[in-house]
């Protein structure tokens, strides 16, 4: 099987695994247990991680906690900020029809509190409405929460717009930046960005990692979901696993290093599929053609079935919207938040090439495609 | 120079078969909600780790749910209860302590729960009651006698349908054996880092037809009772230290030795719950008129790592919590040690602690 499916999740890098394995073998210890040796290595590793991840996402390392995960990051964000900005008098909390389930999913909980959940509708090329956007801002809004590249489509958003719409206002912007570490420049410090949420296994790290960047000038206000030792300021308890994070800030290390050959690599091989995609009329790409990152190719093959694209691609292993969604067979929420028709969201794949994408293997799907439509 | 790790209850090594296959795993790849080749083999992971799972607590695969810390799996569970009277001692893990505000049930000077109390609070409250106990205390080793007080519940749920009774096995789970359904419990949670897992890894067992609900929304991954994509590597990782995990009895042997050695060079030091049930790898020590703290450093120079207590309060002032919560005076608690000894201590490793212990106190 040929892999095209790295927005769902992606190899582990060999250098990562190389910081990762001695971490299990000799030097174990629990970042927590400060009176030992160890523990003050495993404490000093942490920190190291920490750095490396800061500055690939251009902030400082103490603005950042370590979680299980970016779906964690985001509840934790969601839940946490809002639950003040509820007692401020600031109950609204916005977000957007095509965000992961995990943002759509904490913003409604959020009503449990005494919140108000809306979910405003994206354009049909899958970007915010900015100036829609304005217009339901007021002084009541608590949070505005979006995506910074999306998981599906590979749009990117108008980070610096949307921030600055809430700073305006005076509601905190929530960036889900789980698909963004290595596939777009993130620096925290020049964005008006309060919090954002970062996953590991999207960037050629390990899964169950992840982190909430939590702004502290201004600071962002959080109250923990997970109460407990008090590690990570308070904000999430529990002992923090060492391979996971020195593997994590190995990982961001090389998202940074790597971000211009990678993004180079994957537009060049991107631009081949797009060149086959232009001679097949039948095939179209969702989501706005510029403003994406070149991972992501959301193919529209219309008039096709699934059981028509999943026998012609059944080399390749591919998704058809978040893989978190996949067990359930209908078609993509975001594509029919889009205004795609139930038939045209139906005849869409998402592929999406990586790091370690070759170029036989795009050949190799181009075949395929041509194969399929011609 | 020789160094000795005597901190297994804060943190384990693995085992060399679980770091294999987490390196494998790792290498496989895969997101486990995914349906093709890899994430079928990614799911094949993570099911085949549920069932070692509940075979290691005897439960059913179905009703294990896996989380990304025991502490995260306390949280998830005690968020349900939260208009429940909680019930819970003070010799808690911080993890269940600090989730919200309870109730104590009072210990006996010997550190183990106190029946008749227990018995008390079950009876003079109506309404819904979460009891949380743990199966073994990380700090002094003592296991309280979970028989009796699975009895006690049971017989008080008769009257009262609304009490749910929750195990913290995080310490008891690889050190003794653990049996969800013999205990009567409705909640269990697990560590995979104490147990010579890989950390990042927790679950929960929860009784048949418990409806769990998420603290982390988003995904339907684990039957919708917790979102995220799932560590695979590290859950394979648990599953099979499960499966490896055999009693620690052996321990005892140098446990005694320890014991008697502290006793023999510092007559006045006091091993705590010295003659309860214990965890067989547990020493909690007093040492009277010294301080943890300053006791800690040197052991630390010495090459031997220790705690005073559980690992993520090291560094707090105010002394063990819970050695107060058995009654044990605040100076007394500020000069405790913890002892934790693994499957592979050696006596040498025992030896070189008590030969640090002999310079520290002559």
């Amino acid at each position: 099987m040929i892999y095209f499916d790295n927005q769902a999740t992606t190899q582990l890098a060999p250098e990562v695994w190389e910081v990762m394995a001695p971490l299990y073998q000799a030097q174990f210890g629990n970042p927590s247990a400060s009176d030992t040796r160890r523990g003050r290595a495993a404490s000093k590793l942490v920190n190291i991680s920490r750095i490396q991840l800061a500055s690939a996402v251009g902030t400082e390392p103490r603005n950042l906690i370590f979680t299980s995960g970016a779906t964690e990051a985001n509840n934790l964000a969601i839940k946490g900020a809002m639950a003040l900005q509820v007692k401020k008098n600031r109950p609204r909390v916005l977000t957007f029809s095509t965000e992961h389930k995990c943002v759509t999913a904490s913003v409604q909980a959020c009503e449990e509190f005494g919140a108000k959940a809306e979910i405003l509708p994206v354009q049909r090329d899958g970007l915010i409405n900015i100036s829609e956007l304005e217009k339901v801002m007021d002084h009541r809004v608590g949070m505005i929460s979006a995506m910074a590249v999306h998981n599906e489509i590979g749009v990117i958003q108008n980070l610096s717009r949307i921030g600055e719409i809430a700073e305006r206002n005076g509601a905190l912007f929530h960036c889900d930046m789980a698909q963004a570490l290595g596939k777009i420049p993130v620096n925290l410090e020049s964005l008006p960005i309060a919090l954002a949420s970062f996953s590991a296994h999207k960037a050629y790290g390990p899964m169950g990692i992840g982190a909430l960047y939590v702004r502290r000038r201004p600071k962002a206000h959080l109250q923990p979901l997970i109460h407990g030792g008090g590690q990570e300021r308070g904000l999430r308890s529990g002992s923090l696993p060492l391979p996971l994070i020195a593997g994590f800030g190995k990982a961001a290390e090389l998202a940074a290093d790597y971000l211009e050959d990678d993004l180079t690599r994957i537009w060049k091989l991107r631009d081949r599929v797009l060149e086959v995609v232009s001679r097949l009329p039948s095939v179209h790409l969702n989501g706005h053609e510029e403003q994406r990152v070149p991972g992501n190719l959301n193919l529209r093959f219309e008039g096709m079935t699934q059981a028509q694209l999943r026998d012609g691609f059944r080399q390749f292993e591919f998704s058809r919207g978040s893989s978190c969604s996949a067990e359930d067979l209908e078609p993509s929420f975001v594509l029919s938040a889009m205004g795609l028709s139930h038939q045209q969201a139906a005849s869409s794949i998402r592929l999406s090439i990586g790091r370690y994408t070759t170029e036989l293997d795009v050949e190799m799907l181009c075949a395929a495609m041509e194969n399929l439509c011609l | 120079m020789a160094t000795a790790y005597l901190d297994h209850n804060a943190t384990t090594p693995p085992y060399k078969s679980v770091i294999e296959l987490v390196a494998r795993v790792m290498r496989e790849g895969g997101n486990p909600s995914a349906v093709y080749g890899v994430g079928r083999q990614a799911r094949g992971r993570v099911e085949t780790a549920r069932s070692q799972v509940a075979k290691l607590a005897n439960a059913r695969a179905r009703d294990v749910t896996f989380f990304g810390s025991a502490t995260e799996a306390h949280a998830t569970l005690i968020a349900q209860f939260a208009s429940a009277l909680f019930l819970r001692p003070d010799s808690e893990h911080d993890a269940v302590l600090n989730s919200r505000p309870g109730i104590p049930i009072p210990l006996k000077s010997s550190g183990v729960v106190c029946i008749e109390s227990l018995n008390n609070l079950l009876y003079s409250n109506s309404g819904p009651i979460l009891v949380a106990i743990m199966a073994a205390n990380n700090e002094t080793g003592i296991i309280p006698d979970i028989e009796t007080i699975s009895q006690l519940i049971i017989s008080a749920k008769v009257n009262n349908p609304k009490i749910h009774f929750h195990i913290d096995a995080v310490q008891a789970a690889g050190k003794f054996p653990i049996d969800f359904k013999a205990w009567g419990c409705d909640s269990l949670a697990l560590s995979s880092h104490k147990m010579g897992g890989p950390q990042g890894v927790g679950a929960l067992v929860t009784r048949p037809g418990f409806d769990l609900q998420p603290i982390i929304r988003g995904g339907g991954q684990e039957r919708r009772r917790r979102a995220g994509t799932e560590n695979v590597a590290g859950i394979a990782g648990f599953g099979l230290a499960c499966e490896l995990t055999e009693d620690m009895d052996h321990l005892i042997v140098l446990r005694e030795h320890l014991e008697r050695g502290l006793n023999a060079i510092n007559p006045k030091s006091i091993i705590v719950g010295q003659d309860e049930r214990r965890l067989p790898n547990t020493t909690c020590v007093i040492n009277p008129g010294m301080s943890s703290e300053i006791l800690l450093m040197k052991f630390d120079l010495a090459g031997v790592a220790l705690s005073s207590g559980s690992a993520c309060s090291s560094g707090r002032v105010g002394g063990s919590h819970v050695l107060q919560a058995m009654g044990i005076n605040a100076d007394f608690a500020r000069s405790s040690l913890r002892f934790s000894l693994g499957r592979e201590t050696t006596k040498a490793e025992v030896d070189l602690a008590l030969d640090a212990y002999r310079d520290i106190c002559s």
